[in-house]
């Protein structure tokens, strides 16, 4: 079956199956490689995608469901070049090595920034609760989503 | 995984009706399943613990998104209200049904909630499922439907075993009611080998209806016996006595007593054994019921 959304803002059509995960559709035929596979059940965030404004595991979702959703990833934070702050305070607080988790968290750090401008560092550990990061550790994580607050308001 | 394979391994139809009625019609044919936010539906399909004919998506049936609340006519929560919006979007939720309001903060994890439904928890009848315990201690009834007709039953009638539940064939829970008995205090307490993501290792629910007037303790259980788990015994048992050291152990003993957990990756029958005495005192201790002596 055929079904439209919207990636990043692009409008998309694609035919897709009942049985492939809205995961599946962007990364094998859409090549949206941004949004990982680590467990496939919604333990571990790493295919975290933002679906309709609302983070979500992407590899829970139905391809067939994600009709005329408004789907957006971490391939679309960065804008003519430039790096995104949320993407910039990582780099700069060092959270992360291997990178594997590093998409999903932007993507619910991003959300979480966008429904609370400022928040407590308790709201961060439980706006991230649902990403998982093997090698880095969390604080560094935690301390990037503050800085990217303060960027953020510093440039709205 | 090569590219093209696929993650759910069989093959099923894919249907979003926009009325109720289409969608009872699809539902009562043979391996017809209903979803909503399709969290639990999902990984049972990876796994092939699923193998429906066809999927019937209840999401773009509105009437299922109606969520009501007045202390005549109770909480009405429809079948496709997500968690995060009984969190964040209507208070009335933490206000009237505090117990309720911390379980479900406690399913899964923020993406989760943002697809979870509280209709979904209670059908997919887990002896884990958090959103049951609290509900339980509220009274909670379903409304079901079907193209038959509909019914309504109570939550603790709802449950036969671990997955398993009275509905029929072509039968969904169309919305949970939750009578407002007045304002109430309690603790949902979850153990888990981890704080997000994770299922219960036990949950309690405690709830105090009223608990400046008639102080009516109510409690029921998570992931203690094969379906959730409502202890009238010790409720009973309880009402109407001051909390003295030897009533709170006699209430927690009698909880305890009813339970009949099992072995599973989770933790050992004895551990939740154990805790279903523990935590009915711990909760009562917390709430500042009473004291133990010193």
């Amino acid at each position: 079956m055929v079904i439209k959304f919207t990636i990043n803002g692009d409008e998309m059509e694609v035919d897709v199956k009942p049985n492939e995960t809205l995961l599946d559709v962007l990364r094998n035929k859409l090549f949206v490689t941004g949004p990982k596979e680590g467990c496939g059940n919604g333990e571990c965030g790493a295919c975290t995608v933002i679906y309709n404004g609302k983070p979500m595991n992407s590899c829970l979702i139905l391809a067939p469901e994600a009709d005329g959703a408004e789907i957006f990833t971490v391939e679309g934070l960065t804008k003519d070049g430039k790096l995104h702050p949320i993407q910039e305070a990582f780099i700069e607080e060092n959270a992360f090595q291997c990178g594997f988790c590093t998409p999903g968290f932007l993507m619910s750090a991003k959300a979480l920034l966008e429904r609370n401008p400022n928040p407590s560092k308790e709201e961060i550990v439980e706006a991230l609760s649902g990403n998982l990061c093997r090698c880095t550790g969390y604080d560094t994580i935690i301390k990037a989503v503050k800085k990217a607050a303060e960027k953020m308001g510093a440039r709205s | 995984m090569e590219r093209g394979e696929y993650m759910i391994p069989h093959d099923f139809s894919y249907f979003r009706p926009a009325t109720l009625d289409e969608a009872l019609d699809m539902l009562s044919e043979d391996g017809m399943i209903p979803i909503m936010g399709s969290t639990d539906v999902v990984v049972k399909l990876r796994a092939r613990r699923l193998k429906p004919k066809g999927i019937v998506d209840l999401k773009a049936i509105e009437e299922l998104h109606n969520f009501s609340f007045s202390k005549e006519n109770g909480m009405v929560i429809g079948a496709a209200v997500t968690m995060n919006e009984l969190i964040e979007d209507h208070p009335e939720v933490k206000e009237n049904y505090p117990v309720f309001y911390q379980a479900i903060k406690k399913v899964g994890a923020y993406q989760t909630r943002n697809r979870a439904t509280v209709a979904g928890n209670i059908g997919n009848s887990s002896p884990a499922a958090d959103s049951v315990p609290p509900l339980l201690t509220y009274n909670a009834k379903l409304k079901l439907v079907s193209k038959e007709g509909e019914r309504e039953v109570e939550l603790k009638d709802f449950f036969t075993g671990p997955g398993k539940n009275i509905l029929k064939q072509g039968e969904i829970i169309h919305s949970i009611i939750v009578p407002y008995e007045g304002p109430s205090i309690g603790m949902y307490y979850k153990l888990s080998r981890i704080k997000a993501v994770d299922l219960s290792t036990i949950g309690v629910a405690l709830t105090v209806i009223d608990p400046d007037g008639k102080r009516d303790i109510r409690i029921a259980l998570a992931s203690v016996a094969p379906t959730p788990l409502r202890v009238f015994e010790a409720e009973d048992f309880i009402r109407g006595k001051e909390l003295t050291p030897e009533v709170v152990e006699e209430f927690a003993k009698i909880v305890q007593r009813n339970t009949s957990p099992i072995t599973d990756s989770r933790g050992t029958k004895e551990y939740r054994y154990e805790m279903a005495y523990v935590l009915p005192k711990k909760i009562l201790r917390e709430l500042g019921l009473y004291k133990e002596v010193s």
